[in-house]
């Protein structure tokens, strides 16, 4: 492009500004050399940064031309998103001497793309996880390739393979291979205990243990090597027989991490090296033959109460002299931490013993005998009265066939069990064989307290002024809800008589016509309703039913016409406004001033709408401010409480979010629509920051749309283009970048939106 | 008339055993329910057999079903009738209620829930021990022959909290809940219904299994086994079995990027 074109071309982006001719002459000068593609390229990037900075994007052209040369489209815009940050920290000073300075790590980055890296991928391999594996897993990342049974630990980066889907793949694989481990117990308690097991009570929990378990063989870290070998051709087994497809795929992968493997390891050529070979790469055609082991293995039980199998083999292997150093997984996974998946179990066991007998003892109180007034005193729960009744089998069959399900005997009836309570005691089971006796006992004395507990309480305490809702919280470190981690309290806000209202309508006198005469054009969705007395047109089926009821010698009916109504909105809104104390000053003024002018457009249009604001300050106080309620109509009262909005503490974005679900919940209208009014993340003054924050926000959201609810946020953030759209997605927030324009765009947002 | 009517619910009869698998004792109650004369609601999640069953079900008493898809401009008259003029003279037709009513055949009501409320209130005099359906019209009080049987269907999990059965509806009825079948009962259904290999439908059945695992994780809904069945018929008229998870469960379950990525490396993961 010449000169011209440029030129042109620059003050189409730039529109309607009218920059100075010397500036644009300045920083388009350099541009002139480069190929037309390039000069395109940083063109296309101006819209981005003028209305941040005029000085900054002539300063990117310019070093643009210098430096973006060897930059592809996805570097480029990197690169700036680079600049933009710096200019947030340090002003135009910042972000010029980023730009003069060759980024070394972008320039390699652009070099690095093979690179799969975990935390890019998170999200779609913690999913598929959870579906190939039907466990909660989660993914993290570590040193190590490895699990505990609940966490799937696995390299930052992987960089194995020269294509970048390989790379993926390894993960794929990874996670494949850890889940088929945990799926088949190389974890479980019942590995862990000298010889075949029978459910026998003589065993005491430390014989489970996984050091003593491994430290009886002369050879302990023999006997680890070869127990893992041993899980991981289990493992590889199963992952042939359930995951056809990816074995295929990962065949290529397996074979060049094996070559990595050789490179590795020491002793090469050992029998135990082939015999890893064989199991990590079964195809077998690379000259890896079938290796004497397997007999053993194939000959053995594969199932997981067997430890035998691998007894054999490292007896086998003693004998033959053939350990000589340490087996290394490396690099298709790390080797098996026992004991941080035993710590886990641990605590499993005692969570859910804990969780066992709250239940059952909640169960026992709700179904326990009843008392009559006079016995108040002297409840015991009694043993006798009440049992827990397990099933028992005799044989495997039985045990394999249907399963009776246990059930709880009060007074000789028989109380089901609720699926939380089943749930923990197949858990138990799972873990330990049995419910064992104290557990139920410990319920039964629960039971016993918390009744007497209850019956000696009175009702001398007063009412709580207004009561605290628990929500849940989301935690995506973990992928999981926080149970009830955080309280909201609804407040109403004590309304202030003044002329705040009065004012703002006069200020806004221009535009609040127009969102007036706008507002009321909206009131025109057509529709014909059927079966009406008057209309513009017969409705003939209602003619027809009519005919044949006059000629059938009945009344006919009169309501004959189809006419065309307009006022089919079906529309409810609640409109949520942030009251952290960033709001404190000009732009809080603003946002109650779009209030203003809001309700006098929704009074027009009719639709139905809640006006709430929120703050709060850590998880045990967020705080809902009622400025409308639904059903409520705009009455001084409200204009009184829409005055009296001011700042308050922190932006807690989850459980008022979670508040406006309830809010909406028996809201009889088709659509219905949450828009959120903030000025900045979502923020408290505990550890609800950062990535933590916004995916609770985003869970908060996603819940919303689960209920059939429409989130959509308008925010005067100027930072806030990147978490947005993650938070709300593509298409469902608004910058307002002029706070002076808020309260007519609020209004006109609103009307575009239900439009 | 009369003739018309009779030919019109003959053709309702279904000849040929459908089929169906049994996976506990719906067919049991089902059966005792009408040979009380109680009316049936059937309750699952979307594509899990629920008509199915009450093909079966007619099937197996012998009866004529009418089956009648609600939706929210379903008024009273398109389930009980109306006049209508024919050359001079005006002639009664019945509605589909009706029709089963006089006939004593098999009425399945399916997505109650998509009715306005004051449509199915139509339904509450048939559905408590009166049995009775009022025609207003016709100055005439039906009574319903012992096999006549009334049965509604519904799906719990994505209605919305306006659409909700009144508690006055639901409590006349029979309830039996409907699940997606066990694995190896869900394998065979595949298997028998779309002609497909065990291993395939074994394949599938697991891939089925998956996307149920995920419905905390943003899947409003996993695939259900009509989609099982659908994607099996693709595999079977030679669409290779990537393509056809892809276009028959991947797609058909969810629009979001993220699940639609982690749902093909499943399938991938499989086929």
């Amino acid at each position: 492009m010449d000169y011209q074109s440029l030129h042109k071309l620059f003050h189409k982006q730039v529109y309607p500004s009218e920059p100075n001719e010397w500036d644009i002459e300045d920083a388009l000068g350099d541009l002139e050399d480069l190929d037309e593609e390039e000069q395109r390229r940083l063109l296309l990037a101006i819209p981005t940064i003028w209305p941040i900075s005029h000085s900054l994007s002539f300063s990117f052209l310019k070093e643009g031309a210098r430096q973006a040369l060897e930059f592809d489209q996805e570097t480029l815009a990197e690169w700036l998103r680079r600049i933009l940050s710096n200019y947030e920290e340090g002003g135009l000073k910042k972000a010029r001497a980023y730009m003069a300075e060759e980024d070394v790590e972008l320039v390699n980055g652009q070099k690095d793309q093979h690179i799969v890296r975990l935390e890019q991928h998170l999200s779609r391999l913690n999913t598929y996880a959870r579906g190939i594996s039907g466990l909660e897993l989660i993914i993290t990342e570590a040193d190590r390739t490895y699990t505990d049974t609940e966490t799937l630990y696995l390299p930052q980066q992987v960089d194995f393979f020269t294509d970048h889907n390989d790379n993926l793949l390894y993960y794929k694989l990874t996670i494949a291979l850890l889940s088929c481990c945990i799926i088949q117990g190389s974890f479980g308690r019942h590995r862990f205990i000298p010889n075949t097991p029978q459910p026998d009570i003589s065993i005491n929990e430390q014989d489970y243990d996984v050091q003593r378990f491994f430290e009886r063989f002369a050879n302990p870290q023999c006997a680890q090597d070869m127990f893992q070998l041993v899980e991981l051709y289990r493992a590889m087994q199963m992952l042939a027989h359930e995951f056809p497809g990816l074995m295929l795929e990962t065949r290529n992968i397996r074979a060049i991490l094996w070559e990595l493997h050789k490179q590795e390891v020491v002793t090469k050529d050992s029998e135990i090296e082939r015999f890893f070979a064989a199991i990590m790469i079964p195809e077998g055609s690379d000259g890896i033959e079938r290796h004497p082991f397997f007999s053993l293995l194939e000959n053995g039980e594969k199932s997981s109460e067997d430890s035998g199998v691998f007894e054999l083999i490292y007896h086998q292997v003693i004998e033959d002299g053939l350990y000589t150093t340490s087996v290394s997984f490396y690099p298709f996974l790390d080797t098996f931490q026992y004991t941080e998946a035993q710590g886990i179990r641990e605590r499993r066991i005692e969570q859910d013993s804990k969780e066992f007998a709250s239940l059952l003892a909640d169960l026992l109180r709700r179904n326990g005998p009843q008392s009559s007034q006079d016995e108040k005193k002297n409840i015991v729960m009694d043993e006798a009265d009440t049992a827990l009744i397990m099933p028992t089998w005799e044989s495997e069959q039985e045990m394999e066939s249907e399963r009776q399900k246990p059930m709880l005997m009060v007074d000789n009836k028989s109380v089901d069990l609720p699926d939380e309570l089943l749930e923990i005691i197949n858990r138990i089971e799972a873990d330990l064989g049995k419910v064992p006796k104290g557990y139920v006992s410990a319920a039964f004395g629960m039971a016993g307290k918390a009744k007497s507990a209850d019956d000696g309480a009175g009702g001398d305490e007063g009412e709580p002024v207004s009561e605290f809702i628990p929500y849940d919280e989301w935690d995506y470190r973990r992928q999981g809800y926080r149970k009830e981690w955080c309280s909201l309290r609804e407040q109403v806000i004590r309304g202030v008589r003044s002329t705040f209202v009065d004012r703002t309508l006069k200020k806004h006198r221009g535009p609040l016509m127009k969102i007036r005469r706008q507002f009321e054009m909206m009131n025109t969705r057509e529709h014909f309703a059927r079966r009406r007395r008057h209309g513009n047109d017969l409705d003939l089926d209602a003619l027809i039913d009519s005919l044949g009821d006059q000629k059938a010698g009945l009344a006919p009916s009169e309501k004959l016409f189809v006419r065309l109504v307009r006022n089919e909105r079906s529309i409810s809104t609640l409109f949520l406004v942030d009251m952290s104390n960033s709001t404190e000053g000009w732009v809080g003024v603003a946002i109650k001033e779009a209030l203003v002018l809001l309700c006098e457009a929704m009074e027009i249009v009719g639709d139905r709408y809640g006006i709430y604001g929120f703050s709060g300050m850590r998880r045990m106080r967020s705080e809902v401010f009622k400025i409308k309620d639904i059903a409520e109509c705009y009455t001084d009262r409200v204009k009184e409480r829409l005055a009296a909005i001011s700042p308050k503490e922190y932006t807690r974005m989850g459980p008022p979010i979670r508040h406006m679900i309830d809010q909406f919940q028996g809201v009889d209208t088709r659509s219905r629509l949450l828009l959120m009014l903030t000025d900045g993340k979502p923020e408290d003054y505990d550890d609800y920051k950062g990535q933590y924050a916004i995916e609770d926000t985003r869970k908060a959201l996603a819940e919303a749309r689960g209920c059939g609810i429409h989130p959509y946020c308008i925010t005067i953030d100027r930072e806030a283009h990147d978490y947005l759209e993650h938070l709300f997605g593509r298409g469902n927030y608004t910058y307002v970048n002029n706070i002076e324009q808020l309260p007519a765009r609020l209004s006109e947002i609103y009307r575009l939106l239900t439009k | 008339m009369t003739k018309l009517l009779r030919q019109r619910i003959e053709d309702k009869v279904i000849e040929q055993e459908p089929f169906y698998q049994v996976q506990h004792n719906e067919l049991d109650i089902a059966l005792s329910a009408h040979a009380n004369q109680l009316p049936l609601l059937l309750k699952g999640p979307t594509g899990c057999g629920k008509t199915r069953f009450m093909q079966y079900l007619a099937w197996k008493l012998e009866l004529p079903i009418i089956t009648v898809s609600c939706h929210d401009d379903l008024s009273t008259s398109d389930l009980i009738g109306r006049y209508l003029v024919k050359g001079n003279e005006a002639v009664w037709v019945d509605g589909p209620l009706t029709l089963a009513v006089r006939n004593g055949a098999i009425c399945y009501l399916d997505e109650i829930v998509e009715a306005r409320k004051d449509t199915t209130v139509v339904i509450h005099p048939l559905a408590d021990d009166r049995r009775d359906l009022p025609i207003e019209k016709l100055g005439e009080i039906l009574s319903a022959p012992p096999e006549f049987m009334l049965s509604v269907s519904y799906n719990p999990g994505y209605q919305s909290v306006v659409k909700d059965l009144k508690v006055s509806t639901r409590q006349r009825f029979v309830s039996i809940s409907f699940t997606y079948p066990p694995e190896d009962l869900e394998q065979y259904i595949v298997e028998r219904e779309a002609g497909i290999s065990a291993d395939i439908a074994k394949k599938l059945v697991k891939l089925g299994n998956m996307t149920r695992n995920l419905k905390d994780s943003g899947l409003a809904e996993g695939a259900s086994t009509r989609l099982l069945i659908q994607t099996a018929q693709l595999i079977k008229s030679g669409i290779d079995e990537r393509s056809a998870c892809r276009a028959g469960i991947v797609e058909s379950v969810t629009d979001d990027d993220t699940l639609l990525e982690s749902l093909e490396d499943m399938a991938r993961a499989i086929f």
